[in-house]
């Protein structure tokens, strides 16, 4: 059940725990999620064991084994400065995810209010919010990134607030939808009647209702952050050296990239692998979790 | 014939025409008309007087020239527009014999009435000289003795005179030329030169055109025209020599040297120059304030080891803060000082640094050679001492703003510096790194060393015209210097260009020009 009125987001009823179980069932078939599902799982197991199975440490200097290419010592080779590239693209998952998941949440708990209460209110205030969203819409999100990275300077918190900020209207267009198809609703209408206070209204019974695609959003957003740190660390505006970060990581490879070419193209095939592998799984869950979509 | 063939014609036409571009100039063996050289930067302006980029001066000196010329080979001044002179016993009067028969580009000739008024002009303060106080200190008046002498008279000594004199800053411009031009002078100094090219056209971000001037009075070069052409990439400015694009491109990648070594279809031009590296440590600040943790900063850090394994070479390891090639250059110790972690960790306990210390390090990114990389070396290699180094970068103005600060206001602990200077002489470093006065804000000599007795000897040295005593003057300063160790003493950085195999006789020179006027092709 689902108000025809909506049209960019459906306004699907909370998730009951039977709906649940059968978007998992829903997901498991789709392989293409199923492996990028399991290709961030490899992520996060190997972030977890690297310090115990990693022999070395990603920012110890060794000038004598500097540039030394992919060997069984090294199975990524070594950077300008002798660090093992295996140890620091495991290490690099760390930096990287932390500041994916960040900047998702970050913006999430600041977009999807500000989406509920403009789309419940209406009016005034969701005129000057819906404007406010347009303005930052008008710039492109890695710009946006970039200029807020200009004025806050680098570090991860900056980071993150930068990535977070620029993805976070999408959130409020998300949550905006959801409010306005559900609002006129009948079990909304009855709980106001009954004399539900409207915060209660917003958390109890329009906020679950986004639930479903936050979490596809978040999923496809992940992947777009790290895509965007990774961005503003090649260009050396991401976290402080010695600090392994794939994009830092892939900026310092640049100029190598003629005559040590491992530098570069490990940190970019893990960029690679951890975007792609949370679009197919944002996919995946887009098609379990959508009604509209499971019956066409 | 159908849409898709007519698609597909197209492709194969764009395709040919693509490949026949690429093909033409790579494959040329025969003298090409025009030489093609490729530089980092775009000019500021070509008005002589306003020179402060070497690059810039180094494409001046092509249309442009100065009375004497610097030979470096035998490290004294040649002739060029004045064939002889002689210097007064007390160093106040300088006598110049010009070159007969020499004409600007712009017909008129080039007499001492023209070499007058472009001292006049550099000694106007109106006009826009930023080296005015570095290259003409001393000089009081240029007089016209007849047509072919010019007399310099100073107000007091200077040795270095001659050796400014041989700087692109000085060239001789024709008055009537620079009144023609006006305001546009700095941008289009048609025919105001004398030199063996003649300016043609500058296009603004993209390229500088000369061409062979037809009544030189010197050896004609071999190409008709040359062109600089502005690719501020170093990656780009390698693929293009690579593929035969541009004839020589300056500074390929530092990352790359070793495969360009090898290559044979370009030659590697490389040669050290006087631009020392070093790390200054503000000599004001906590344990810097102890030379013994000076010393033991010197004998932590593997210059050696950096320069292999980081800097791929380009650089040798300085035996005294002024560079080998200087003037009044005095080893004080060949290799630098040595490498001896054991030692550091001794001295640094005697200055009660058992613990070691932690030290804020700043490094630019792309302005010195591999600068941002081995700072993290330099930092590895301290911290086996105990001295914890963090590296930071900043962008290379708010970098100059930050080490500019006058002391009170300093917040630096160390830093990387380079220092070069447009003349081979000692005063070039040693004054304005070391020398008291020179402290910010009036000066660059941002480590803050201060010796009463290194002041004396420095100012006694630029103003005695003596040359074995000014030698001495110098020996005395470097070892005063070595000793207390204001900076890490680190290497001299070599200057290099890529050229494609047939171009021959490219040379470079100490003061990090490349020398390609008289090239030839093979």
């Amino acid at each position: 059940m689902w108000t025809p009125g909506s049209t960019t987001v459906s306004g699907a009823p909370p998730l009951s725990s039977r709906d649940r179980f059968g978007a998992w069932r829903q997901l498991r078939k789709h392989r293409t999620a199923l492996a990028g599902l399991i290709v961030l799982g490899g992520f996060l197991v190997l972030t977890t064991l690297a310090p115990a199975i990693l022999p070395y440490d990603p920012n110890a200097a060794d000038l004598d084994r500097v540039l030394l290419p992919p060997s069984l010592a090294h199975p990524f080779g070594t950077d300008h400065l002798g660090r093992d590239l295996l140890t620091r693209v495991v290490f690099g998952t760390r930096v990287s995810f932390l500041i994916g998941i960040l900047a998702v949440a970050f913006s999430a708990s600041i977009g999807v209010p500000m989406g509920l209460v403009s789309g419940v209110r209406g009016g005034v205030v969701d005129l000057v919010v819906q404007r406010f969203v347009d303005l930052l819409l008008a710039f492109p999100g890695f710009l946006l990134a970039l200029t807020l990275i200009a004025v806050l300077g680098v570090g991860v918190t900056n980071v993150v607030v930068s990535v977070g900020l620029a993805a976070m209207p999408q959130y409020v267009r998300l949550a905006r939808g959801v409010a306005l198809s559900v609002k006129e609703q009948a079990y909304i209408e009855a709980a106001r009647a009954a004399g539900v206070g409207e915060g209660r209204i917003l958390v109890r019974h329009v906020l679950p209702n986004c639930l479903a695609p936050l979490i596809v959003q978040s999923t496809l957003r992940l992947g777009e952050a790290i895509l965007v740190a990774a961005g503003l660390g090649f260009l050396g505006l991401g976290v402080k050296p010695p600090t392994p970060e794939w994009g830092t990581m892939l900026g310092e490879g640049q100029s190598y990239l003629f005559s040590s070419w491992y530098i570069a193209t490990f940190p970019g095939l893990a960029i690679f692998l951890a975007v792609i592998a949370a679009n197919l799984l944002g996919d995946g869950l887009r098609d379990a979790l959508d009604p509209r979509l499971k019956q066409a | 014939m159908d849409k898709r063939g007519a698609r597909f014609g197209t492709i194969v036409a764009l395709v040919a025409v693509v490949f026949s571009l690429r093909s033409a100039p790579a494959g040329a063996q025969a003298v090409p008309k025009q030489l093609r050289i490729a530089v980092g930067i775009d000019a500021d302006t070509l008005d002589p007087a306003g020179q402060t980029t070497t690059t810039v001066a180094n494409m001046v000196d092509y249309f442009f020239e100065t009375l004497v010329d610097m030979d470096y080979a035998k490290n004294e001044v040649g002739p060029r527009l004045a064939t002889q002179w002689q210097t007064s016993r007390d160093g106040l009067t300088y006598t110049f014999q010009l070159r007969q028969g020499v004409t600007f580009h712009d017909g008129t000739p080039m007499t001492a009435a023209a070499v007058k008024s472009t001292f006049d002009r550099l000694l106007d303060p109106k006009t826009k000289v930023p080296l005015r106080g570095a290259l003409l200190a001393g000089i009081k008046t240029v007089d016209v003795v007849d047509d072919t002498t010019v007399r310099f008279s100073m107000s007091q000594p200077n040795p270095l005179l001659l050796r400014n004199l041989t700087y692109t800053t000085t060239a001789i411009i024709s008055p009537a030329a620079l009144a023609r031009a006006g305001d546009r002078f700095g941008l289009a100094p048609v025919g105001a030169g004398t030199g063996p090219y003649t300016f043609k056209e500058w296009r603004r971000g993209e390229s500088i055109l000369v061409e062979r001037t037809p009544t030189y009075w010197g050896k004609k070069p071999s190409f008709e025209e040359v062109l600089f052409q502005v690719v501020p990439d170093a990656g780009t400015r390698e693929t293009m020599v690579l593929a035969g694009n541009v004839h020589l491109a300056m500074l390929p990648p530092a990352p790359d040297i070793k495969n360009l070594r090898k290559n044979p279809r370009v030659t590697l031009v490389e040669a050290a120059t006087d631009r020392v590296i070093f790390l200054a440590m503000n000599n004001q600040w906590g344990p810097f304030k102890d030379a013994r943790v000076r010393q033991a900063m010197n004998y932590a850090i593997n210059k050696k080891a950096l320069l292999t394994s980081i800097l791929f070479d380009l650089g040798t390891v300085e035996a005294s803060a002024c560079p080998a090639m200087m003037f009044g250059h005095s080893p004080m110790q060949e290799g630098g000082w040595p490498y001896d972690p054991a030692k550091a960790k001794q001295l640094l306990a005697e200055a009660g640094y058992r613990d070691g210390f932690d030290v804020e390090f700043l490094a630019p990114k792309g302005r010195y050679i591999q600068d941002f990389e081995f700072a993290q070396g330099a930092a590895a290699q301290l911290r086996n001492v105990k001295i914890r180094a963090t590296v930071s970068t900043m962008d290379w103005p708010t970098y100059v703003a930050t080490i500019t600060q006058p002391v009170d206001r300093s917040r630096t602990q160390l830093f990387i510096l380079g220092w070069a200077w447009v003349v081979l002489d000692c005063d070039g470093v040693l004054f304005g790194q070391f020398h008291s006065s020179q402290q910010p804000p009036s000066g660059l000599a941002s480590a803050f060393y201060k010796s009463e007795k290194v002041d004396d000897l420095l100012v006694k040295a630029r103003t005695t015209v003596d040359v074995a005593q000014r030698a001495t003057l110098y020996k005395d300063a470097q070892t005063q210097i070595w000793n207390d160790a204001p900076w890490v003493f680190l290497w001299s950085q070599k200057w290099y260009v890529a050229t494609v195999k047939n171009l021959e006789g490219v040379h470079i020179t100490p003061i990090e020009k490349w020398d390609a006027i008289y090239a030839t092709w093979k």
